[in-house]
């Protein structure tokens, strides 16, 4: 054999063993994102490869840019994968979790939208005239709302189902740790519920109508001051509590040694939630077509009823900037939901024919 | 004009295919080679992709890993899939060649813009 330098011209780059050179947390990132039956096979190699190249003193970021790039591509289509259970049914189980975290900010998304001025425009419902395409609109924001619950009960039930269903759960500390992070979702659903119950005895709000600005505030009405501080301060952090329990239990799904049958839940899961937000996402392109098409509401229609009005005259210009960037967004969460859909299902009923085959 | 931009690069596969025609290398070794004959840096990221694809399909084989990195070297099929390859680029190159050959001297002036 040529050694591993082949020519004359190319021993030098390591021909003898050389001392490991210290590579820059980035280059070790980036030799990280490769999913992890490539960092098995390749991860020595390319790690080797990069101490060469800081050895002779080349530029690294051509290199780390390069791994990241092939890391994305590999972990698209993964050429060369090993034709294993466990291979597959990693990748069937990231995939899952790529279809999960997209779907939390598209709750958001749509959260926001929701909350938006022009649904608060129709909920006044005081002769509010609307044309066709405010109509439209509001028939798209019906919808993106029912997407939005359907997303939030997937995330939290379906994610639970996920942990109950499995077949072959973690043994002792591992188990409950399991149990509590899948369930996790669902305690803070009913947390939500019960803070919202108490926000609303302990501390009710009321629409302030600013009429020279036009704009609109909620401020509180009634009830004891430290309770409703004490509720209100509860209840956003539970806000912050609901997204960090779903990466709990992503994380959770990715630490547990699951069986392949286990994932079945999720395959389903993940195929819900990309036909939801592709139904949020053709609403929400046709809110803002609507929209952007209505024209302005008188502000004497507005003022004076509903909670947290706004004066729908003006506003129409940021909503015209904003959408179409909305949109963009949620198509874009919408393609990576599918892919990753799509992935979860191959990864996995390729799992389970190598598993019947191994059997 | 930049020729690079016009026509891109040649396919990474082949080229490491055509490396490792000289023997066996690793990967680093192999993108010092390839940058070498063909003038083209290859990442680490696009080499081991390279082999990885090519390691599927038969062409190359890994050998027994030294200081943590395997060596690689073309198989028989890799040799002939190299062979029919480079012999598709022959005809086009000759034939390009034995044209340009033939036509030099008879070529119209470009436009003016072209030859700035």
């Amino acid at each position: 054999m040529t050694g591993a330098g082949g020519s004359p011209g190319v021993t030098g780059a390591g021909g003898s063993p050389q001392r490991p050179a210290h590579l820059p947390l980035v280059a070790r990132c980036a030799l990280g994102s490769y999913p992890a039956w490539w960092r098995e096979r390749y991860g020595q190699d390319q790690e080797r490869f990069l101490e060469e190249l800081a050895g002779d003193r080349r530029p690294m970021g051509r290199a780390v840019v390069d791994l990241a790039v092939c890391a994305a591509r590999v972990r698209l289509h993964p050429a060369g994968m090993p034709q294993t259970v466990r291979a597959w049914r990693d990748r069937a189980r990231a995939s899952i979790a790529w279809a999960t975290v997209p779907a939390v900010v598209g709750v958001v998304l749509v959260s926001v939208v929701s909350q938006h001025s022009f649904r608060n425009s129709i909920d006044a419902g005081s002769g509010v005239s609307l044309s066709t395409s405010g109509r439209v609109a509001a028939d798209a924001m019906s919808v993106i709302s029912l997407a939005s619950l359907a997303m939030i009960l997937l995330l939290l039930i379906g994610w639970a189902l996920v942990g109950c269903l499995a077949d072959r759960m973690p043994a002792g500390r591992a188990r409950r740790r399991w149990m509590l992070a899948t369930t996790a979702p669902l305690i803070d659903g009913a947390v939500e519920i019960g803070l919202n119950f108490l926000k609303i005895r302990l501390a009710p709000t009321v629409a302030v109508i600013c009429r020279v600005a036009g704009c609109s505030t909620t401020g509180v009405h009634g009830g004891h001051p430290l309770a409703a501080s004490v509720v209100s301060i509860a209840w956003d952090l539970n806000e912050v509590v609901g997204p960090l329990c779903i990466f709990c239990v992503v994380l959770a799904a990715r630490r547990a040694d699951l069986h392949v049958s286990d994932l079945r839940a999720g395959v389903w899961l993940s195929q819900f939630m990309a036909i939801v937000l592709f139904i949020a996402a053709v609403a929400l392109v046709a809110w803002g077509i609507g929209v952007t098409h209505q024209p302005p509401i008188p502000r004497a229609d507005l003022v004076g009823s509903g909670p947290g009005i706004h004066a729908w005259t003006g506003i129409q210009t940021s909503i015209a900037t904003e959408w179409p960037l909305v949109s963009a967004g949620f198509a874009a969460i919408s393609i990576v939901t599918a892919w990753a859909a799509f992935s979860a299902r191959r990864g996995y009923e390729l799992a389970r024919k190598l598993f019947q085959l191994e059997t | 004009m930049n020729s690079r931009r016009l026509f891109p690069k040649p396919d990474p596969s082949l080229l490491v295919l055509s490396s490792l025609a000289g023997g066996p290398k690793h990967g680093y070794a192999l993108m010092k080679d390839v940058e070498a004959f063909a003038k083209v840096t290859l990442g680490p990221g696009t080499v081991f992709g390279c082999l990885a694809r090519l390691e599927e399909r038969g062409l190359v084989e890994a050998l027994e890993p030294e200081d943590r990195r395997h060596p690689y070297r073309l198989t028989a099929a890799g040799a002939a899939a190299l062979d029919q390859q480079l012999s598709e680029l022959e005809r086009v190159t000759s034939t390009g060649s034995s044209r340009l050959g033939a036509t030099r001297g008879r070529l119209p002036d470009g436009p003016a813009g072209a030859q700035a």
